[in-house]
């Protein structure tokens, strides 16, 4: 459920990110009396889509995945973050990199060897002397 | 035929892989204390130095073990980039959180709902070194069991797969059969994982200093920031 709505979230348009925005606005001046599904889902996008930045308390909603910090419910600076590390990306640009850690043989590239050696170029002309010699 | 060594990939990919770590974390990190350029160099740079070193010790080391079925050198040759990962994160921890241990971080007794209601609000009964030993430790193992299952399972169960025939005859389904491993192993781990681990540790202040014996609050507990 998590996971599926961070997909969600990282394909949020920038009409949708900005909607979100302005309805996150108006509940925090009272324009909106209550909690809404609509103003949910904004509150999500806002969430996963835009800088986390300075929150006093921090310390209640941050985890911690695989060595890496993701906050999930903090005020936002407002900054869009940089796709691929925005945490709504998190599953798949993971994906990449552990798939290529764990992918055995993924850093073994085979290149295109020379063309085969002619018939003429045959092992006779390595000899030290005429195989015709070991003939007799 | 030319091959590129096994190494080169090694390498490439672990490097990538703290690449991205430090870059997710730095885009979502907390700006109110921010760490200093220097502070992430280094820390970026320790994390490259341990993990690289342990995943090419490792994958030297392993062909090595003659005593070793080949068939339980090759799930531990598989496993060479968890042990990787989860050392270099852990590690990470320890040097770079170092100063917390030495200096001690705040403890704050556990309010009840009653003091919550009377006002009254967390204030720190001073600076332990217990509680900073703690919050270290369950820091770097927590990343250890984090990310734990996402470089086992898949790991594991690829090594299963490749013993059977389909997957055999068509060497290009591994790369894209791994990827559906791994993309099913975090949508499953990751809820828990999240979950196992909160950010505030209580502890009952027995098991700090004396000088905090007695001082907890609700139950005897003291909480602290455990970080990250």
């Amino acid at each position: 459920m998590l996971t599926g709505f961070l997909y969600r979230m990282l394909l949020v348009s920038k009409k949708g990110l900005s909607d979100a925005k302005e309805l996150i606005a108006s509940y925090k001046q009272g324009k909106i009396g209550q909690m809404t599904p609509e103003l949910w889902h904004a509150k999500k996008v806002v969430d996963s889509t835009l800088h986390p930045g300075a929150c006093p308390i921090y310390e209640f909603r941050t985890r911690e995945w695989a060595g890496r910090i993701l906050i999930f419910y903090a005020t936002d600076t407002g900054e869009p973050v940089l796709h691929p590390f925005r945490m709504s990306a998190f599953v798949l640009s993971n994906l990449v990199v552990t798939a290529g850690m764990l992918t055995p043989g993924l850093g073994v590239r085979t290149l295109p060897s020379h063309p085969s050696p002619s018939p003429s170029f045959s092992v006779t002309g390595f000899a030290p002397f005429p195989l015709s010699a070991l003939r007799c | 035929m030319l091959t590129i060594p096994q190494t080169t990939g090694t390498l490439l990919w672990q490097i990538t892989n703290q690449s991205l770590n430090v870059a997710i974390n730095n885009a979502n990190a907390n700006k109110s204390s921010p760490l200093s350029v220097s502070q992430i160099t280094q820390s970026y740079l320790l994390a490259v130095g341990a993990s690289c070193s342990v995943a090419l010790g490792l994958n030297a080391l392993v062909p090595r073990l003659k005593n070793v079925p080949p068939a339980t050198r090759t799930i531990l040759g598989r496993l060479v980039p968890f042990a990787a990962v989860a050392s270099a994160g852990a590690l990470n921890v320890f040097l770079m959180r170092g100063e917390e241990i030495r200096q001690g971080i705040d403890v704050y007794p556990v309010l009840s709902e009653k003091d919550k209601a009377d006002g009254k609000s967390e204030e720190s009964l001073g600076r332990s070194k217990k509680a900073a030993t703690i919050a270290v430790s369950e820091t770097a193992a927590s990343r250890v069991l984090n990310s734990s299952p996402v470089m086992v399972i898949p790991a594991l169960v690829l090594v299963r797969l490749q013993k059977m025939n389909w997957l055999k005859n068509s060497p290009r389904l591994v790369l894209p059969v791994n990827l559906g491993l791994i993309l099913t192993t975090s949508l499953v781990a990751l809820p828990f994982a999240l979950g196992a681990f909160p950010q505030r540790e209580f502890v009952k202040d027995s098991r700090l200093e004396a000088e905090f014996h007695g001082r907890g609050g609700e139950g005897g507990l003291v909480v602290f920031n455990r970080g990250i």
